[in-house]
C-alpha cells in the first residue's frame, strides 16, 4: 500500500508536464470569413485559393470590352431590369407557396393569396406591376441601346442575347397572364393563342400544340405554368449571363452607389405601385361567356392590331391577310436580330446615323400609336 | 313567206309551251308522289280510316289546279303538323280521295266542311282515343274538358256557336304543335288568341264580359316578362291565360280557387297564406283572395305599398287605419322597408369600395345576396300575417348587412395602413439613397483631392 501511495505523485508530476493542447481560435476563423468579403480576399482567398480560378483566367474576365468612361443611362435600365427580373424570381416563388395552377384552384388561389396570405396583396402587387415595369423598361432599353449603337461591333452577341431576352421577356407575359385564370386573361390567352392558325395547313396544328387542344383549358394552364416557372427563367438566366459576359468591370464604388440609388428608386415606385394601385382580381375565368371586346396586355396591343388592319386586306382572299400580318411581325423580330450585320456603318454617333435612327423613330412612334389606338378604340 | 313565218314562230313556241306543260304536270305529279309517300304509312286506326287504291290525294291536284285559298289550304296543310304526321284530308273532310271520279260519292263518308257544332267531335275522334295519340305521347283529355269548360258548356248546351272550338286557337289547314312558334296555341301567342274574342267588344256584348284582359295583362309583371320588357327573366316561365284559367277547360276561377291557381307558382306564398288568418277570412267571407289585393289580369310587381300606400289595394282597403291588423301590416311594412334600404345603402358602399382596384369585394356582394335573401325569404311569410315569423328574418337581414358594413369599414382600415406602411417604407427608402449620396460625395470629394 505505501509502495502504491509513494508511486502516485510522480504519475502525476508526469501527466502535467505535458504541453497543454492550443485552444482553438475561432476568432481567427471569423475573421478569416470576413476577410472573403473584402476585395481583395474575395479575390485571393476565395476565388482563387477556394475555388481554384487561375489568376490569368480572372484577368481575362475582368478585361473589358468597354471603355472607362462616364455610364450612360441605358446601363442603369438595364441593371434596372435585371432587378425586377431578380425580384420578380423571388415575389414569384413566395406565390408558388400558395398556387396551384389548376382550373378549379387558380382563381381562388389568386384570391386567396390577396385577401389571406399575410402580405400576400404586397407580393402579387410587387409581382404584378414588377412585370409590367420589366417589360416597359426592356422596350426602353432596347431603344437606347440601338440610338448608341450598342449593336455595332464587337457587341454583336450582347445585342442578339438581348433580343432574345425581349422575346424571353414577352414569353414571361404571355404565360403568366394565364394564370391567374380570370375573365381578362382568360379570353386575351384565347386571342394570342388563335395568331398561328394565320399560318394555312399547320396553323392548326400549331394552336393545339400551344394550347394542348382545340380550346384553353387545363392542360393549356399546365403547360404555361410550367413554363413560366422552369424553362423560362432558366433560359432567361442563361441569356442574362451571356448578356453580361462583355459588359464588366466598370463597377467602381461611386457607380455602385448610383447603381443602388436607382435600384432603390425603382423599387420605392414598384412598392407604390403595388400599394395605391393593387394587382386586379376581375371574375373567375368563364369559358361560355365571351366579353364583348377581348383585348391582350398592352405589350402585345400593337401585334393585336397590326394583325386586325391586316384583316382588312380582303381583296387577298381569306387567310391571306392575317398571315402577313403575322410575317410582317415575324420580318420586324429577324430585322431585330440581324441589324448588326445590315448597319454597317461604324460610326455610333446618332447624328451620324440619320437614317437608322429615323427607322428606329418611326418603328417606335408606330409601336406607341399602335398600341394607343388599339386601347381607346 | 307567211308559211315560213309561221314555220318559224311553231318552232319557237312549241318548245316553250311543252315546257310550260310539262313543268305543270310535274309539279302535280311531284305533290301527289310527296303525299302518296306520306299517305303509304301506317293511318290513324280512326273509324274514318280508309284504304285508298293507287298512289295519289286526288283532293290535292284539284284544289292546287283551283288556286288562290283553296290552293293555300294545301301550302298549309303540308307544312302542318298533321301534315308532317300523314294525317290526311279524310281524317276530317271524309271520302275517297283514292280516285277523280268519286270522291264525294254517297257512302264515302265525304263531310266537306265540317260544321262548328261538329269540330269537337271531329278532333276527339283522335285527340281522345288513347290507344292513336299513345304514339305521339300527347294527352287526350281535350274533349273531356272542354265539355267542362264555358266554352264548351255555351255550344253543347245552347247550341251557341259564336264560342272558341277548337279551330279557333289551333287553326285549321295550318294547325302547328303548341310549342312551335307560329301556333296560335304557344306560350306567346295565346293571349292574343284569346284577345281576338275577347277584346272585341261587339262579339263579347252578348255575354257581358269586359274586353280589356289583353291590356291589363300586358301592363302586368306577368305580361312584362312574356313581351321581354323585363331583364334577366324567362318569359316562358311567366302564366298567360291558360295557365290561369286552363286552357280546353276555360273558365273563370271559383273564389275557392283563386289561392290554388295562383299557388301553383307561388307555392310558398299560398303555403303561408293558408297558415295565416285570412284563409278563414276567405272561407267565411270569400275575401281576401290573391286578386283582392294583387289585382287579376294586372298584377303589378307587389311592393310595400300594399300594406299601406298609395295603392287602392292596401290593408285599408278592408281594415280601419286604427284597427289591430292595419297597424300589424304597417309594423310589417316597416320591417320589409327597412331591411331593404339598409341593404341598397351597404350596397352602394360595397359597390364605392369595388371601383378601389385589387380590393376583392366578390365575398361581400355573396353576403349582399343572403341578406336579400334573407328579404326573399320574409315577403312570402307576410302572407302568414305571422310577425314575428316575418321580423325573424329581416333581422337576420340586418345582421348580414351589419356583418358587411363591418368588414367594409376593416378594408377601408386596412386599405389606411397599407399606406401608412408604404410611406414608412418611402421614408426608409428616402434615408438610405441621401446616406448613399452622401457617400458618393465623399467618394467625389477623396477623387478630387487625388487629382489634386
Amino acid at each position: 500500500m505505501a509502495t502504491l501511495t509513494t508511486t502516485e505523485p510522480r504519475e502525476q508530476k508526469k501527466i502535467k508536464a505535458e504541453p497543454r493542447p492550443k485552444k482553438p481560435n475561432h476568432t481567427a476563423g471569423f475573421k478569416e470569413l470576413i476577410h472573403w468579403f473584402t476585395p481583395e480576399g474575395f479575390r485571393e482567398d476565395f476565388l482563387q485559393k477556394r475555388l481554384g480560378i487561375s489568376e490569368s483566367l480572372l484577368q481575362t474576365i475582368e478585361r473589358s470590352l468597354h471603355p472607362k468612361k462616364k455610364i450612360h443611362f441605358s446601363a442603369y435600365t438595364g441593371w434596372l431590369i435585371t432587378f425586377l427580373f431578380a425580384m420578380e424570381c423571388i415575389s414569384g416563388v413566395f406565390l408558388m407557396i400558395y398556387y396551384h395552377p389548376t382550373v378549379a384552384e387558380a382563381f381562388e388561389n389568386v384570391r386567396y393569396i390577396t385577401n389571406i396570405v399575410p402580405y400576400g396583396w404586397l407580393i402579387r402587387g410587387v409581382h404584378f406591376w414588377g412585370s409590367h415595369l420589366m417589360i416597359g423598361l426592356t422596350f426602353l432599353h432596347l431603344l437606347q441601346t440601338f440610338i448608341r449603337g450598342g449593336y455595332k461591333p464587337p457587341r454583336e452577341v450582347t445585342w442578339i442575347s438581348g433580343v432574345v431576352l425581349l422575346i424571353l421577356t414577352l414569353a414571361f407575359g404571355l404565360t403568366g397572364y394565364l394564370l391567374p385564370w380570370n375573365q381578362i386573361s382568360y379570353w386575351a390567352s384565347t386571342v394570342v393563342t388563335e395568331v398561328p392558325m394565320a399560318f394555312p395547313y399547320i396553323g392548326h396544328y400549331l394552336k393545339v400544340i400551344a394550347r394542348g387542344g382545340e380550346n384553353v383549358s387545363q392542360v393549356t394552364l399546365t403547360r404555361f405554368f410550367t413554363m413560366h416557372v422552369t424553362v423560362l427563367p432558366a433560359l432567361t438566366t442563361f441569356f442574362l449571363v451571356v448578356h453580361f459576359l462583355p459588359i464588366r468591370n466598370y463597377l467602381i464604388p461611386k457607380d455602385l452607389i448610383t447603381h443602388a440609388i436607382a435600384i432603390l428608386l425603382c423599387f420605392a415606385l414598384l412598392i407604390s405601385l403595388a400599394t395605391l394601385s393593387p394587382a386586379p382580381i376581375h371574375e373567375k375565368a368563364d369559358p361560355y361567356h365571351t366579353p364583348k371586346r377581348v383585348k391582350a396586355e398592352w405589350y402585345f396591343l400593337a401585334g393585336q392590331e397590326i394583325l386586325e388592319l391586316a384583316g382588312n386586306l380582303e381583296f387577298l382572299g381569306s387567310w391571306a391577310p392575317k398571315l402577313l400580318g403575322v410575317l410582317f411581325q415575324m420580318a420586324i423580330i429577324a430585322l431585330l436580330f440581324l441589324i448588326p450585320f445590315i448597319d454597317r456603318n461604324p460610326a455610333r454617333n446618332p447624328k451620324k446615323r440619320p437614317l437608322a435612327i429615323a427607322l428606329i423613330s418611326l418603328g417606335f412612334v408606330c409601336f406607341i400609336f399602335l398600341t394607343l389606338f388599339a386601347k381607346f378604340r | 313567206m307567211r308559211r315560213y313565218f309561221q314555220k318559224a314562230a311553231a318552232i319557237v313556241f312549241a318548245p316553250v309551251l311543252i315546257f310550260l306543260t310539262f313543268s305543270q304536270s310535274l309539279e302535280k305529279v311531284s305533290l301527289a308522289q310527296n303525299t302518296s309517300t306520306a299517305t303509304s304509312q301506317n293511318e290513324p286506326n280512326m273509324p274514318r280510316k280508309r284504304k285508298r287504291k293507287g298512289n295519289q290525294i286526288t283532293c290535292i291536284v284539284c284544289h292546287t289546279q283551283l288556286g288562290q285559298d283553296k290552293a293555300e289550304w294545301v301550302k298549309q296543310w303540308q307544312v302542318s303538323v298533321h301534315g308532317r304526321n300523314n294525317v290526311t284530308c279524310p281524317a276530317c273532310h271524309g271520302g275517297d280521295p283514292s280516285s277523280f271520279n268519286k270522291p264525294k260519292v254517297e257512302g264515302t263518308g265525304f263531310i266537306g266542311k265540317p260544321t262548328r257544332l261538329d269540330i269537337p267531335e271531329l278532333c276527339g275522334r283522335c285527340h281522345s282515343n288513347p290507344s292513336w295519340m299513345r304514339q305521339y305521347n300527347k294527352r287526350v283529355d281535350q274533349l273531356s274538358q272542354y265539355r267542362t269548360s264555358k266554352h264548351g258548356r255555351t255550344l253543347f248546351e245552347k247550341k251557341d256557336t259564336k264560342v272558341a272550338v277548337c279551330v279557333d286557337c289551333h287553326g285549321r289547314h295550318d294547325i302547328a304543335k303548341v310549342s312551335e312558334h307560329n301556333s296560335l296555341a304557344n306560350h306567346k301567342n295565346v293571349a292574343k288568341t284569346c284577345a281576338r274574342c275577347h277584346s272585341n267588344p261587339d262579339y263579347m256584348l252578348p255575354y257581358g264580359l269586359p274586353t280589356n284582359q289583353l291590356k291589363a295583362y300586358y301592363n302586368s309583371y306577368h305580361g312584362m316578362i312574356i313581351q321581354n320588357k323585363v331583364d334577366g327573366k324567362n318569359p316562358s316561365l311567366v302564366p298567360s291565360c291558360p295557365d290561369c284559367h286552363s286552357a280546353h277547360g276555360a273558365k273563370p276561377a271559383e273564389v275557392s280557387e283563386v289561392p290554388n291557381v295562383c299557388g301553383n307558382c307561388h307555392m310558398n306564398t299560398a303555403k303561408f297564406f293558408f297558415e295565416g288568418g285570412h284563409k278563414n277570412a276567405l272561407e267565411e267571407q270569400n275575401k281576401p283572395r290573391c286578386i283582392d289585393c294583387h289585382d287579376h289580369h294586372e298584377i303589378r310587381y307587389p311592393t310595400t305599398e300594399l300594406f299601406a300606400g298609395e295603392s287602392i289595394h292596401h290593408c285599408g282597403f278592408c281594415h280601419l287605419t286604427n284597427s289591430k291588423e292595419y297597424l300589424r301590416g304597417i309594423r310589417l311594412k316597416e320591417a320589409i322597408e327597412n331591411t331593404t334600404q339598409e341593404i341598397n345603402r351597404t350596397e352602394d358602399l360595397v359597390l364605392a369600395l369595388q371601383e378601389t382596384p385589387g380590393l376583392d369585394v366578390m365575398d361581400l356582394k355573396e353576403s349582399l345576396l343572403e341578406a336579400r335573401r334573407s328579404v326573399l325569404e320574409a315577403i312570402p311569410r307576410t302572407h302568414s300575417l305571422n310577425e314575428e315569423e316575418v321580423t325573424k328574418y329581416t333581422n337576420q337581414g340586418m345582421a348580414k348587412v351589419k356583418e358587411i358594413k363591418r368588414t367594409v369599414d376593416n378594408m377601408k382600415e386596412e386599405f389606411i395602413t397599407r399606406k401608412k406602411g408604404l410611406f414608412a417604407a418611402l421614408m426608409v427608402i428616402f434615408f438610405i439613397i441621401c446616406f448613399l449620396l452622401y457617400k458618393r460625395w465623399l467618394l467625389e470629394l477623396k477623387e478630387e483631392e487625388a487629382s489634386l
